[in-house]
């Protein structure tokens, strides 16, 4: 695997549409600018055929994220804006949120270095 | 020399079409396909050798020399003589109409100027040729011809300054670019025009300035330059003979040393698609008012000022133009808010106005019937990604405005690109001054369309505008327009800045006005607008239906505003507790002052209780013991009023019905014993209004603060 910023930018990316397309299947996937900041990625999926209700979605994305090795903080979750927080070591964190068919996220990559 | 090198290349590439077409005749046409670019080669080097000719003339020219530029005769000695007294004439005549409108002053001197010869003319304009070159009315030729003189005379004052200095002097580089600007005044311009065979050749034209003032105006940094802004206007072709008049009016940052950037765009306007210069036309860039430099330019006051100015000259010059010509006014930038307030101060004998890169016409103007000028047509531009248009930090955009015709500008982009040759803007603007209207092209984009962003940061700024004072909004939009002009320059995200917002209100102390959690909220709402809108066109772009997009929408701005929650978090926690701080200050501050007010009314209302107090009791010890016996409530009142704020109310009070029994005492006994105690009360209920307002407002404040307090504080905690 290659180093530097893009490479890591890019591993983000894989990660968060891998844990997105393990929730919705047939999802359209775009991968857009961030109105946060320039170094954030932001990531859009929808699937208008699926027919899960959003509580389904999220639990899905929560067993997704769980799998594939994301720390998940689902405190903050509200009836009306569904969201929640995730994170992974050494890929990066950010915000979900979910109303069905579509799955939204806005992060960092984690470019923190890492001792001992 | 270099003019005859560059007449030599003119003729080789005039001599190509020739062998050109002989080549076809022999049919080895494709074996000198090379030639139009060797004739285009060999064009732009003639050029730019009288270019460099032209910067290689140190200017050194006479008076008599400069007069007979613009065709006015040499004066003898004796002739020269009688400059001053013409001088003093006209100026008997500007007296004699003090007190007339500049058009009528105008129409004396011109008739003053009719009266006297050629000769009589070219004397005047050497005797004070800064007078005449600036004096509306003059012929413009005589006005240029003084105008020249006075400039030569500057180039010669400002080359020998400019002598002395090292290349290390801070005023170095800006006094040498006057220099430079001076000089290319004196020297001829190339302007293309059609030689007898059809041919579009470049000539050498006197440069014609109807304004020159090197001394008028601001100087923004005297270390940069000791020199101030100057005045100076510049006329393409003739004045007098036009049908189609344009007059351009520019905004912040223009000045002497940098005039030529934008007289450029006068010569652009004036030429038609083969950039051969219209005949019939005539165009003036005029620099005619002292424009802001970037820290003054969200002040009005130069654009009123110049208003004035615009409006004086526009009336003036139209004594020089012939009764039938068409009026056009462009205005750029801060020109536009210069031309808004020339419009209302007068200015209405214009048949054509356009604004663009406008950061609004002022408060006041809301659309173009706010002008009430319905014989004017009004046009706007907008360019994309002009940032100027985005933040409206004068009022309006009038390219939103409902009742404007809103031009096109394809090809042009940012700020500074209207006049730019081969632009919609440019094409439009020609169409109006002296082409056909049937012609201009339209545009009805959205800033969403324009600029990314361009919405969220109008929003953010009339957020923050209509929060802050109103005398407020001018000087902080100084520091607040970098930071918008960074979030749509690319320079800087959203997130990036709360924290240089802050600091600006914190410098103007309008922390109160906006807490940070309000300024977060806003920030956090524009964030999700923005991916609201993104997310929503990508959607639909890849097939969405509506009602998908907008649910995919809703979750990139939850998810967006999640985000910015948690980068910004330390950032608002730095905020919370300078508001925590800001908010103590501010109580301790008010109790301080507002106590002492208390205490010095108190002290005054005892004393002069007691003095009257002294005054009833001399009349009779049963009614004086009465008196000091409520008189001891009162005092005791006021003083308990010093320890405890919060009794001010009760002490007053009981003081107040303390007075009223003893009145009642006295009220049977009569005379000046009813008088010293009525005064008496007059007084109690006087400063104890006082001491109640006081106490009250203090209280409310003690109130206000202490809640902002103690909210500061739980919210700096996390509850």
């Amino acid at each position: 695997m290659g180093h530097g910023p893009n490479q890591a930018r890019v591993r983000f990316v894989d990660e968060i549409t891998a844990v997105v397309r393990a929730t919705l299947r047939d999802a359209t996937v775009m991968d857009l600018p961030s109105s946060i900041a320039k170094e954030a990625v932001a990531i859009t999926a929808f699937d208008e055929s699926e027919t899960r209700q959003t509580q389904e979605l999220i639990d899905a994305l929560i067993d997704a994220l769980s799998a594939g090795g994301w720390s998940v903080d689902a405190r903050g979750r509200r009836e009306t804006e569904p969201s929640l927080y995730a994170a992974k070591l050494d890929v990066g964190g950010g915000s979900f949120a979910v109303q069905s068919p579509a799955i939204s996220f806005n992060g960092l990559v984690d470019g923190a270095e890492r001792f001992g | 020399m270099l003019e005859r090198l560059a007449r030599s290349f003119d003729d080789r590439a005039g001599a190509i079409p020739q062998l050109k077409s002989r080549a076809t005749a022999l049919n080895v046409g494709s074996d000198v396909s090379q030639l139009p670019m060797i004739a285009r080669w060999l064009e732009d080097e003639a050029r730019d050798l009288r270019r460099r000719a032209g910067i290689l003339r140190t200017p050194s020219e006479s008076p008599f020399a400069s007069l007979s530029k613009f065709g006015l005769p040499t004066p003898t000695a004796t002739e020269a003589d009688a400059g001053k007294k013409l001088d003093a004439g006209l100026r008997a005549i500007l007296a004699t109409h003090k007190n007339g409108t500049p058009q009528e002053q105008a129409a004396a001197v011109k008739e003053y100027f009719a009266s006297l010869s050629p000769t009589q003319q070219a004397v005047v304009a050497a005797a004070d040729p800064s007078f005449v070159g600036n004096l509306e009315g003059v012929p413009p030729k005589v006005r240029f011809a003084a105008n020249r003189i006075s400039i030569q005379k500057e180039f010669d004052e400002e080359n020998s300054y400019f002598q002395g200095l090292a290349t290390n002097d801070p005023a170095y580089k800006r006094t040498k670019a006057r220099i430079e600007t001076l000089r290319s005044f004196l020297n001829p311009r190339l302007k293309k025009t059609s030689d007898g065979n059809g041919r579009i050749v470049d000539v050498e034209a006197t440069r014609q300035f109807l304004i020159f003032d090197a001394h008028f105006g601001s100087t923004g940094d005297p270390k940069a330059s000791p020199f101030p802004d100057g005045r100076v206007a510049e006329v393409v072709g003739d004045l007098e003979k036009a049908e189609h008049v344009a007059f351009r009016v520019p905004g912040i940052l223009n000045r002497l040393d940098n005039f030529n950037d934008f007289s450029k765009g006068g010569y652009n306007l004036i030429q038609d698609a083969k950039r051969v210069e219209q005949p019939d036309t005539a165009v003036v860039s005029w620099l005619g008012y002292d424009t802001p430099e970037v820290g003054d330019s969200v002040d009005p006051t130069k654009a009123i000022l110049g208003g004035y100015q615009l409006n004086a000259f526009r009336q003036g010059i139209s004594v020089n133009l012939r009764q039938d010509a068409k009026t056009s006014l462009f205005a750029h930038s801060y020109g536009t808010l210069v031309t808004s307030k020339a419009l209302q101060s007068g200015l209405t004998n214009i048949d054509n106005v356009t604004f663009m890169g406008s950061p609004g016409l002022g408060p006041n103007i809301h659309s173009v019937a706010d002008f009430h000028m319905p014989n004017t047509n009004f046009f706007a531009m907008r360019a994309v990604g002009d940032p100027v248009s985005y933040t409206q930090g004068h009022g309006d955009d009038p390219a939103d405005f409902p009742d404007i015709k809103r031009l096109g500008t394809d090809g042009a982009t940012g700020h500074s690109d209207y006049y730019k040759v081969g632009t919609g803007s440019l094409a439009n603007m020609q169409q109006i001054l002296f082409g056909d209207t049937k012609k201009l092209t339209f545009t009805n984009t959205t800033l969403d369309q324009e600029k990314v962003g361009a919405a969220e940061v109008r929003e953010l700024v009339m957020f923050l505008h209509e929060r802050v004072d109103p005398e407020v909004v001018n000087k902080m939009g100084a520091d607040l327009d970098p930071i918008v002009q960074g979030i749509l320059n690319g320079r800087s995200s959203l997130k990036d800045v709360i924290l240089p917002i802050h600091s600006v209100l914190n410098k103007y102390n309008m922390l109160d006005r906006v807490k940070p959690d309000e300024l977060f909220g806003e920030v956090q709402k524009l964030a999700g607008n923005l991916a609201y809108k993104q997310t929503y066109k990508a959607a639909k772009d890849r097939g969405a239906p509506d009602f998908v997009a907008k649910i995919a929408a809703n979750t990139a701005a939850t998810s967006s505003r999640g985000l910015l929650t948690v980068v910004t978090w330390p950032v608002v926690k730095v905020l919370e507790f300078d508001r925590l701080r800001n908010n103590t200050r501010q109580l301790v501050d008010g109790l301080r002052s507002d106590g002492r007010k208390m205490l010095g009314d108190g002290q005054e209302m005892t004393s002069e209780v007691a003095q009257d107090g002294r005054r009833i009791v001399s009349d009779g010890t049963q009614m004086g013991g009465t008196l000091f016996k409520d008189g001891g409530n009162i005092a005791l009142g006021i003083g308990d009023t010093f320890v405890h704020p919060g009794h001010v109310i009760d002490n007053t009070a009981g003081a107040l019905k303390s007075m009223d029994h003893a009145k009642s005492q006295f009220l049977s006994k009569g005379g000046d014993a009813v008088a010293a105690f009525n005064r008496a009360t007059n007084t109690v209920v006087d400063k104890s209004g006082s001491i109640i307002h006081t106490g009250r407002d203090m209280g409310s404040k003690a109130l206000h603060k202490g809640t902002d307090v103690i909210d500061s504080a739980l919210n700096f905690v996390g509850f």
